[in-house]
């Protein structure tokens, strides 16, 4: 009792301090549903981020992915057309890059979420997809057999998705090499390219008719030329082959023939490949052709455009008289993913879209891919003559050397040697730092070492 | 009332006999509300923080590789591989390399850079500050693809624009294992030399200016005050932007990657490790093998970090 009398006030509490709303919510409750709300948001989007996107819900829907925008333009109208005579819908999405390769691998270790059902697959790509228990690929095999596919596929090609006895994917593009050359210096020498059969003849011809200065090629490329004498970096059975003695001989034909003065070294080419330089030096008369697969020519429009229309192309000259006058380089597949739960419609649309002529005719016009499936060689429309090459049937040159394209095979091991072993190498052999039985050899050694390692599938 | 009202404590003064006040809590009831506030970040950290260094570090000691393989277990052995590994090696001299350069040039030109943009009357001086620091505010990526064509063999600035006109030979700055590494420093100094200088214009800012106006009055001289006030002063902020250098420097990934490719350029002159972790675990799928070279990183920042906090003092107590 204080000493007016009264009774002091009861001490207040916070509770009661809190300003209450007209709803009777304290302020302390209030902050507590907003902190409950946050937490259980955060759970919320957590959990959204943990599930898969909505797939297609509609019935026979299939999902595509492709890494080029060309395939995907084409793809697209594949889809319409499929869509108009099946009524199933084909969403085909674009993934620039090595991202969908590194994006596939990832949702197929995280136990096929969101994968699709058809996937282009690039060949330098191919092998990592070979690393595990099993192949993540419908073996096509048995369906290709089946209805005969297996006969008017060109076998080498199909090689680059072909694993232990399996087909793993159809390749969109032949990818034949042959010498792309530049017309005017070579009438003005008087020679047709076409008529050197050998690639001795070749360096005569270029030594002896052109002015010093003037080159045949750009130093063509080690596997490139490899595969036209019948080798490659691994062999059919999957086992290392980079350092055999074909191998090295052909790096050191290489070198040799370009201290003669047949291959040339235009500035950038070793790393970069074709850039600004090296085209000045075409300009300027220093190099008069190219070995080069069919699919580069886009490359050489869109680099070089005044140049388009002054090509002309023939068979690549062979080692030996009768020998090979092609060769591969680079190559897609597509794939059917083993965790597609609609196996049979993806195959329907594989084989309306690479597996019929006037698909695959279509394909050639749109985005000039030479098709390894035989049927369409035939076809008129793959004989028109291409502005890019003043006219020429470049259709009858690679029916002509079509099946002389070599096998180009695969391996687990395949996309670690390339890019991770030698291509870091190579410099050294190209710069004389090395010879190329001590990089090849040495590189061999650290593959096998990661093949002993394990980790392959078979 | 008995004597035990008179003993019991009250809260107020009233007298005994009177109404006594509430009883004190027995217990104290938890306040949940802040729990609840700072939840969001350690549910989200947990979970994309926490649970995946855990699983990295027990899938450190599986073998995982490729896409369809379930996880044995295998010991040490991925780290004794990695004990033998040249191109884990490789990698460890080149990011050191880069470390080094990044500590032994950024650095000091950092520290002097903050230095002249304190000077007494400089002009414009926000501007500058603006544009040291901006550098770093743009994706390393960009600053990478724009730094390829700086450093072009043929066509690029750095060719054209400084060696050229001194007569110097054309550099392949890309494409010439001697030069790739440098070049990645000087892209370094460019983008991150600003941020650097920032650090050291607030530890600036916060030295007493009184104690480097005594130091006038006792005669000390520029250098004088640099060596023996600036510098001690400024040793929590070294210590501060070395320790995060390190760490950048050995995180390095995505600047090399866009100059000279994920393999690392001729002779893997510009493989770092992080670029060899990333082509280990998710080009390679050598999942147990990526994990482990992850935590070597892990322990090569960790050491370095404390050895140079080590080395500067920073464990040592202060005499009072």
């Amino acid at each position: 009792m204080d000493v007016t009398g009264s009774w002091p006030a009861e001490p207040r509490s916070s509770r009661s301090a809190a300003p209450r709303g007209s709803h009777g919510m304290t302020r302390r409750h209030a902050l507590r549903l907003l902190g409950g709300s946050a937490v259980a948001g955060a759970v919320g989007v957590t959990s959204a981020g943990c599930t898969p996107p909505s797939t297609p819900t509609s019935k026979g829907d299939l999902d595509l992915w492709t890494f080029a925008d060309t395939h995907a333009g084409w793809f697209k109208e594949m889809a319409k057309e499929f869509e108009q005579e099946t009524g199933i819908r084909v969403a085909v999405s674009l993934i620039p890059g090595s991202s969908l390769f590194q994006q596939l691998l990832i949702n197929l270790k995280a136990g096929g979420l969101n994968t699709p059902d058809l996937c282009d697959i690039e060949q330098g790509a191919f092998g990592s997809f070979l690393i595990g228990r099993s192949v993540p690929f419908v073996d096509l095999g048995p369906a290709l057999r089946q209805k005969g596919y297996d006969k008017q596929l060109v076998t080498a090609r199909q090689a680059l998705y072909s694993w232990k006895d399996g087909v793993y994917g159809i390749e969109h593009a032949l990818t034949p090499v042959t010498l792309f050359y530049l017309r005017e210096p070579w009438e003005r020498a008087g020679i047709d390219p076409a008529t050197l059969h050998t690639w001795n003849d070749f360096g005569a011809a270029v030594r002896e008719t052109f002015p010093p200065r003037t080159r045949g090629l750009p130093l063509p490329g080690h596997d490139v030329m490899l595969r036209q004498r019948s080798g490659d970096y691994f062999d059919g059975d999957g086992q290392v082959a980079l350092d055999s003695d074909l191998s090295i001989d052909t790096m050191e034909w290489l070198l040799d023939q370009e201290r003669r003065g047949t291959l040339a070294r235009p500035p950038g080419w070793i790393t970069e490949g074709l850039n600004p330089a090296a085209w000045a030096e075409f300009r300027a008369g220093k190099v008069v052709s190219l070995v080069s697969p069919d699919w580069y020519a886009g490359a050489i429009q869109s680099q070089a455009d005044d140049l388009a229309g002054k090509w002309g192309a023939c068979p690549l000259p062979a080692f030996e008289p009768g020998g090979r006058r092609a060769s591969c380089l680079g190559g897609t597949g597509l794939t059917i993913l083993k965790t597609s739960k609609r196996q049979d419609t993806a195959w329907r649309f594989l084989e309306f879209s690479m597996l019929r002529v006037p698909a695959v005719v279509k394909r050639y016009k749109a985005i000039n891919l030479y098709p390894p499936f035989i049927p369409a060689w035939s076809d008129p429309r793959m004989h028109d003559p291409i502005p890019f090459f003043d006219g020429q049937d470049i259709g009858a040159l690679y029916a002509d050397v079509g099946r002389e394209v070599p096998p180009q095979y695969q391996s687990p091991y395949r996309p670690q040697l390339t890019s991770q072993e030698l291509g870091p190498r190579m410099l050294d052999v190209y710069q004389h730092k090395r010879s190329a039985r001590e990089v090849f050899t040495e590189v061999a050694r650290a593959v096998r070492a990661r093949m002993e390692r394990g980790g392959r599938v078979g | 009332m008995g004597a035990l009202a008179r003993t019991m404590p009250s809260t107020t003064d009233a007298p005994a006999g009177a109404h006594t006040a509430r009883r004190p809590r027995s217990r104290v009831r938890p306040r949940w509300t802040p729990y609840f506030f700072i939840a969001p970040f350690f549910v989200l950290f947990g979970v994309f923080f926490g649970l995946p260094t855990l699983r990295s570090l027990q899938l450190s000691f599986y073998t995982e590789r490729g896409v369809d393989t379930s996880a044995t277990f295998s010991g040490l052995d991925n780290y004794t591989t990695l004990v033998g590994d040249p191109t884990f090696y490789k990698g460890l001299v080149n990011t050191s390399y880069y470390a080094l350069g990044s500590i032994l040039i950024i650095l000091p030109l950092a520290l002097s850079l903050a230095l002249l943009l304190r000077t007494r009357g400089l002009l414009l001086r926000e501007f500058f500050r603006l544009s040291f620091f901006l550098p770093n505010a743009i994706s390393g990526i960009v600053v990478a693809i724009v730094f390829r064509l700086v450093f072009d063999q043929e066509y690029g600035l750095l060719n054209n624009w400084l060696l050229a006109p001194l007569g110097l030979p054309k550099i392949a700055w890309l494409a010439d294992p001697t030069f790739i590494m440098p070049s990645i420093i000087l892209l370094g100094i460019w983008q991150f030399t600003g941020l650097n200088a920032l650090y050291f214009m607030v530890g600036l800012q916060n030295q007493d200016p009184g104690i480097h106006e005594a130091a006038i009055v006792d005669g000390a001289g520029p250098w004088q005050r640099f060596r023996y006030i600036t510098l001690p002063l400024l040793r929590p902020t070294t210590v501060f932007v070395v320790t995060f250098a390190i760490i950048g420097s050995y995180q390095l990934f995505a600047q090399p990657v866009a100059l000279v490719g994920e393999g690392g350029g001729p002779d893997r002159a510009g493989l770092t490790l992080t670029m060899y972790l990333y082509e280990t675990a998710f080009t390679n799928l050598d999942l147990g093998y990526g994990a482990a070279i992850g935590y070597a990183i892990t322990l090569i920042i960790v050491v370095l970090s404390v050895l140079q906090m080590w080395a500067q003092g920073f464990f040592r107590k202060e005499s009072t």
